[in-house]
């Protein structure tokens, strides 16, 4: 029976398109210490993922998999310093992962955000994250690198990925207890209160090399 | 010599006058390759070949480096109405290949040749050029040929004399002389392939790539040869009409081989089927038969004999081990009447479902609350059924899957429920001896109650008794259902460009008396004269999106 429902969901994957959203959420406090928070959520593709997932081709991680990973990065987190309260959630009736804790130091966000990427990120060097908060000038600074690579990016990713990853969109929230007065970055929009800065690009775009992160905000 | 091989090459697209160049084949060649250009220009005429995009690319190549302007392929002197040939022979050490094209006069190749300042070796009758120290170019009024060696010991006294006599004169041993392939020989082709013996061909291309003088290559082509031996001559024939293309291919078998799989596609078709098959509803589907009980029974055998030529001993022995074992545990017969080895699976449309997912909704301070969206996916709406007693060991294994609460009845139809949420419905049941497995709880009363529609053309019917494999897709149907969401923009554009006329496709695939035969036709869409046009103008718009 098994095999019969195997042919099924072969067929659908065909028909199927897939995509997903990051959200990467800090509140800094004007001490220096804050938390983050770190959400994937593949619900609009739960279809395609829940098919991947039960044909267990062996590529697709299993639940168990997924989970045991997560495991071994909160671990990881766990028991560097000047981090706590580190929790995660796994949601796999929508596919929905979440990981959150709290920070002391923007150096020890550094370290645990350089720990989840490189425990991700198999060639090393290619993409870094890494924030500096200055009290004194209240000035808080996203340094993003990328080595963008754009004919490796159209070679290696086939033409239909790469319309999903138009799809695909990355959205970063920075909170701050006090207001806002400048963005270096010409896509970062303020709230209305002026405490939040909202930064989004589609994956495609970060690919590319098209879009940056890097942002400078000036505190009053 | 570059500018004769280009010269060469727009020839191959094209060729007028009944030579037959075979008598000049001889008998024991490994492969021959056949245009049928008289047949081709039936379907395409010269101004549609000059005027293609092959055309074009290749009378501007050819005016761009012979420094004169060609706008015909007429212009060449070939004579475009006899057939060409490119054949090979392997020998001990070297390996011939030949293309033999038919000359309208020769007067245009010397032309073109003299621009180049060649100087031609006249012998009795023909003149000759060499070609880079690893061939000849031999011509005389009627025709032309290239003979190309390559070779361990360059130079040998066979070679030599193989490439002066440059293949112009008839031989008495031809490959006409040759029962195998004058058997197979299909004038109305417009293309053909033909293999003297299919080992024997894969051993020497094997060969060759695995470097002809290191024994690991060698061994290697050994092995290819054993593994298929008992794979005697091959060919592939393309036709094309007002109303349909089609490849048709041949793979002549050993007694052994052919017994066996004639063994293996023991079985008749179940007939039931074509009552729950409604060809206007569906938009394709796969239909495969064949005996489980003979191809249990005999594989092992098969894979055992072919394993021992493929690999040493001790692994010989390890495999032997392993599929004793298989057939000691199986009990050939019982597994043979629960997977009858006969089924078909229908695709019959591809339905919108609404799916719900979660996004995120900022306020004003890019505060977010996950906020409830729907979306449409398009998934298949699919009937299989595959012949298979309703036994003991599977009403036992239903019981099982019910007490597990992994499959729940009602009204004598069973739904799968696998603990989660799956994207479509599954549902079976038995009926007849055929277990049915589908997305559409309608269809399975259908079945159930006696009233499912069924609507199948005779020459449906007839394929699927006939064939081992039939399959059939509706590509017009297709196209209405399917919308760009559904494939992603490349895919959907490269579907609803290329295949804009969207034909029918059947492919089958049987065995009889001693051959395997697969065919594979396509309708040619209304608006084009032919298969051939109908085909040329979909790689024109393939080359054209690139």
């Amino acid at each position: 029976m098994r095999k019969f429902v195997q042919v099924s969901f072969v067929i659908s994957l065909v028909f199927l398109t897939s995509c997903f959203d990051v959200l990467d959420e800090i509140t800094l406090n004007a001490d220096g210490s804050g938390t983050y928070g770190l959400t994937v959520n593949l619900s609009k593709s739960k279809t395609k993922i829940a098919t991947m997932m039960a044909l267990k081709d062996g590529k697709t991680p299993t639940e168990a998999e997924i989970n045991e990973e997560f495991d071994r990065v909160v671990d990881q987190l766990k028991t560097m310093s000047g981090i706590s309260r580190v929790v995660h959630t796994s949601d796999f009736d929508n596919y929905i992962f979440m990981l959150e804790f709290d920070f002391e130091k923007v150096e020890n966000l550094n370290r645990a955000v350089a720990q989840i990427i490189t425990s991700r990120e198999k060639e090393d060097g290619e993409f870094s994250i890494s924030y500096q908060f200055n009290k004194a000038s209240k000035k808080f600074t996203r340094g993003y690198t990328y080595r963008a690579d754009e004919d490796k990016v159209d070679e290696q990713v086939k033409a239909e990925d790469q319309d999903l990853l138009k799809e695909a969109y990355y959205t970063s929230i920075c909170r701050f207890s006090g207001q806002v007065t400048s963005c270096s970055n010409r896509e970062a929009k303020i709230s209305k209160s002026g405490k939040s800065v909202l930064l989004r690009s589609s994956a495609y775009d970060l690919i590319k090399g098209k879009s940056n992160l890097s942002n400078t905000v000036l505190l009053k | 010599m570059k500018k004769s091989l280009s010269l060469l090459c727009i020839l191959a697209g094209a060729s007028l006058y009944a030579q037959d160049l075979r008598k000049h084949i001889p008998r024991d060649v490994d492969f021959v390759f056949e245009v049928n250009s008289s047949n081709l220009t039936d379907k395409l005429s010269i101004s549609e070949l000059d005027e293609s995009v092959f055309g074009e690319m290749f009378l501007s190549e050819l005016s761009g480096q012979l420094g004169r302007e060609f706008t015909s392929v007429n212009d060449l002197g070939l004579n475009l109405d006899a057939s060409q040939y490119f054949f090979g022979t392997f020998m001990d050490d070297s390996f011939v290949m030949v293309y033999l094209l038919p000359l309208k006069s020769a007067s245009t190749l010397e032309d073109l040749l003299n621009s180049e300042n060649e100087e031609f070796i006249q012998f009795d009758g023909y003149k000759s050029v060499a070609i880079d120290g690893d061939g000849a170019l031999n011509w005389n009024n009627s025709m032309l040929s290239l003979v190309m060696v390559e070779d361990n010991r360059y130079g040998t006294q066979q070679e030599n004399d193989l490439a002066l006599n440059g293949y112009l004169k008839p031989t008495n041993a031809s490959i006409l002389q040759n029962s195998e392939y004058a058997n197979q020989y299909d004038e109305a082709a417009i293309g053909s392939i033909w293999l003297n013996n299919t080992g024997n061909v894969l051993q020497q291309l094997a060969n060759i790539s695995g470097g002809m003088a290191e024994t690991a290559g060698n061994l290697h082509a050994e092995a290819v040869k054993n593994f298929y031996r008992g794979y005697n001559s091959f060919t592939v024939k393309f036709y094309s009409d007002e109303s349909e293309s089609k490849i048709v291919s041949e793979l002549t078998l050993s007694d052994k081989l052919a017994t066996m799989h004639k063994a293996w596609a023991n079985r008749k078709f179940n007939k039931e089927f074509l009552n729950y098959l409604n060809i206007e509803n569906c938009l394709g589907y796969i239909a495969i038969k064949m005996n489980t009980q003979a191809y249990l029974e005999t594989y092992p055998g098969f894979i055992s004999e072919n394993i021992s030529s493929i690999t040493d001993d001790k692994y010989t022995k390890a495999a032997d081990a392993g599929i004793s074992m298989f057939s000691l545990l199986l009990d050939e017969a019982a597994v043979g009447e629960l997977i009858g080895g006969d089924l078909v699976f229908v695709l019959n449309n591809l339905v919108e479902r609404e799916v719900e997912y979660l996004d995120y909704a900022y306020d004003e301070d890019y505060n977010y609350t996950e906020t409830l969206k729907t979306k449409t996916e398009k998934l298949p709406d699919f009937l299989l059924m595959a012949s298979s007693k309703e036994g003991d060991f599977t009403q036992k294994a239903i019981a099982f899957l019910e007490d597990e609460k992994m499959v729940e009845k009602s009204n004598g139809i069973y739904k799968i429920n696998d603990g989660k949420e799956l994207p479509l419905d599954f549902y079976f049941l038995y009926k007849n001896d055929i277990l049915f497995l589908g997305t559409s709880e309608a269809d399975m009363m259908a079945i159930r109650n006696g009233t499912f529609l069924a609507k199948i053309p005779t020459e449906h019917k007839k394929s699927l008794k006939s064939n081992q494999m039939v399959f059939y897709s509706d590509l017009k149907k297709l196209k209405t259902v399917l919308k760009e969401d559904d494939l992603g923009t490349t895919y959907y554009k490269t579907f609803s460009e290329v295949i804009t006329d969207t034909p029918e496709f059947f492919a089958t695939s049987t065995v009889s008396g001693n051959k395997l035969t697969g065919e594979f036709v396509m309708v040619t869409p209304e608006g084009h004269t032919n298969g051939l046009t109908y085909l040329l103008s979909v790689i024109e718009k393939v080359i054209q999106m690139k």
